[in-house]
């Protein structure tokens, strides 16, 4: 960020000031180079690093019970199933259409009590229910065109093993890590 | 000069008669306890298929929606092939604000950048003022993003430049100057007569309660929604959002907003229907013409809120930001209701200065008219958002940055606003931040 300082409001003449430095910077529009995934308003070089990893394997649960379980700081690809062959274990807290859309369950294993973030490489819907209730969020974050990750969501979780529950998802395949979030 | 003086002294009469005059006397409708936000609740109780249509349509409003030919995509089918948004929730969460951008960088997911096309010299066509032409070749929205196998229109880069200031008591103020750079442009350069129109997602909540507000559209502009008041309805602004930053046609816009320059789009297979039925539209309508408004989730102090709205009008505010406004509706069983709503907004639309104004690629401004940012459900927001950014493209960091920006029209209510003592200008704005 460029900065100035004026003393007084002296509106009129900042407003010229300002029009020619705007003119200055949309007459020319050269293209750039972008990183698709500048966009996050929170630092995810964490996770960006991760997902530079080879990912390990998972099928995710279609029914309650026994499922895949995922470590903190580790790059999972998750394959899930198509949604109307799921019976989840609390029904999707976001109401969404599901035609052709997919799901499934996996297990977190969080370690220590504390705020963790679920990362993950599509903009989908995720649920994590720890005691068979909706764990709330603190906060999320995403990058438009950014699938490493595309979306991260911020939880305070307790130190348990907790269902990630998936639903309304685009594709069968999905990658997600979980880090603990930066003090 | 002269003008804005007579302004300012009509302003503070205004303000002052305001600050006389009598409380409500009765509970305004539409706020609602949001006990999740993932379930907004209507502002009326609804039952039978009124509800099921509100429970529906709260569906596809938050469904993402897919490219043609998606196998077993049903009612999903028909994104793109350009878009900004998969799904109206993406910028507007369950209804709330988009979050603008934090740093200087790419938009955020929930800002657009749409594009005006000024008269050429020689034009000769009468220009439809609600719906002005976008770019030859981009059309009205530069869309960031696409389906497989088509390429997206490019983005815009915001910068800010920090302008730092004092009020009259010492204290020291910034506000962040942005500017826009469109780039990455894949379909060759944007037309020289053109404005750049960045706009942040506002919230839909009481969006019906705004359409039930009789009388003539804007005195400035013609319709009551988005930030300029362009859209005449609740139907029109959400068919336009659905046709240019999602590419969903339906059978109010049967056409998306790539143009027939960008032939790559054309090549795609096209549905002879709608790609968003007669029946989703409807029902997806029902939700935001039904959709509350959320209250304050901590209940603030009513006596401290009696004198922050006494403030409020003394300094002028309420001149535009009406606290009230009347409306006539008919509820869900088809029975009328008269009632009185607090949006804290006009409807009406106003110049705020050249500083606020849209700029054309030269960087000349384009003078712009806003319609007034209803400031209802501001306690929620204000509970919900870590970085809250506020006006058209989320320039003003608090409330207070988004008052210092207000000139032109509102020159002299800004100038008694910076005139205030420090603890009047925290009480009005905590005032303002409970709503």
């Amino acid at each position: 960020m460029a900065s100035e300082t004026r003393s007084g409001w002296q509106r009129c003449g900042g407003l010229a000031v300002m029009t020619a430095a705007v003119a200055t910077a949309m007459a020319s529009v050269p293209a750039r180079a972008a990183d698709p995934c500048d966009g996050f308003t929170w630092n995810v070089a964490r996770e960006r690093a991760l997902f530079a990893t080879a990912a390990a394997p998972v099928t995710a649960a279609s029914a309650a019970g026994p499922a895949s379980t995922l470590a903190v700081d580790k790059l999972y690809d998750i394959t899930l199933t198509p949604q109307d062959r799921v019976s989840f274990v609390l029904a999707p807290a976001k109401k969404a259409l599901a035609d052709g859309a997919f799901a499934g369950m996996v297990t977190l294993h969080i370690p220590r009590a504390g705020k963790y973030r679920v990362a993950m490489s599509e903009g989908f819907w995720i649920d994590v229910i720890a005691e068979g209730k909706f764990a709330p969020t603190d906060d999320f974050t995403g990058a438009h065109e950014c699938r490493a990750p595309r979306k991260v969501v911020q939880y305070p979780l307790p130190a348990s093993d907790l269902t990630l529950q998936f639903s309304n998802t685009n594709s069968a395949n999905v990658r997600v890590t979980v880090t603990p979030a930066p003090l | 000069m002269r003008r804005l003086e007579r302004i300012a002294g009509l302003c503070l009469l205004c303000g002052l008669a305001g600050a006389v005059g009598s409380a409500p006397t009765a509970a305004p409708l539409g706020s609602m306890p949001y006990v999740s936000h993932r379930d907004p609740p209507p502002y009326l109780p609804l039952s039978g298929p009124a509800a099921d249509d509100y429970a529906l349509g709260h569906a596809v409003f938050n469904s993402d929606f897919l490219a043609l030919g998606t196998p077993g995509a049903g009612r999903r089918e028909g994104l793109g092939p350009i878009f900004t948004a998969a799904s109206c929730d993406e910028c507007h969460n369950e209804g709330a604000h988009g979050r603008g951008p934090v740093f200087d960088g790419p938009f955020p997911n929930s800002m657009v950048a749409q594009l005006e096309l000024l008269p050429s010299a020689d034009s000769t066509s009468p220009l439809d003022a609600s719906d002005p032409p976008g770019d030859p070749v981009y059309g009205h929205v530069i869309n960031p993003a696409a389906v497989a196998g088509f390429t997206a229109e490019g983005e815009v880069i915001v910068r800010y430049h920090v302008i730092q200031r004092t009020y009259p008591d010492g204290t020291a103020w910034t506000l962040r100057q942005p500017q826009y750079e469109p780039t990455n442009l894949h379909y060759g350069p944007l037309a020289m007569n053109l404005v750049i129109k960045p706009r942040l997602a506002p919230a839909l909540f009481g969006l019906g309660l705004l359409e039930a507000v009789p009388g003539k559209r804007t005195p400035g502009g013609l319709g009551r929604f988005g930030w300029q008041g362009l859209a005449l309805s609740i139907r029109d602004q959400t068919t336009r959002a659905l046709a240019r930053e999602m590419g969903v046609t339906s059978k109010d816009r049967p056409v998306d907003d790539w143009t027939q320059t960008q032939t790559q789009c054309l090549q795609q297979r096209h549905s002879e229907t709608p790609e968003m039925s007669s029946e989703l539209l409807n029902v997806l309508l029902t939700f935001e013409k039904w959709l509350s408004v959320p209250q304050n989730p901590v209940p603030p102090d009513p006596v401290a809120q009696a004198a922050g709205l006494k403030l409020f009008k003394a300094t002028g505010c309420s001149i535009c930001h009406q606290p009230e406004q009347p409306i006539a509706l008919v509820k869900a069983d088809g029975e009328p209701l008269q009632a009185t709503i607090a949006p804290f907004t006009d409807l009406a639309t106003h110049d705020l200065g050249p500083g606020l104004a849209d700029r054309e690629l030269s960087g000349a401004v384009h003078p712009t008219r806003w319609r007034t940012a209803p400031l209802w459900s501001m306690g929620y927001r204000l509970s919900r958002e870590k970085y809250p950014t506020f006006l058209h493209d989320g320039r003003a960091r608090s409330m207070e940055e988004a008052a210092l920006w207000h000139d032109g029209e509102a020159a002299a209510i800004r100038e008694r606003f910076e005139h205030l003592p420090r603890a009047q200008r925290v009480q009005l704005l905590k005032f303002v931040g409970a709503l």
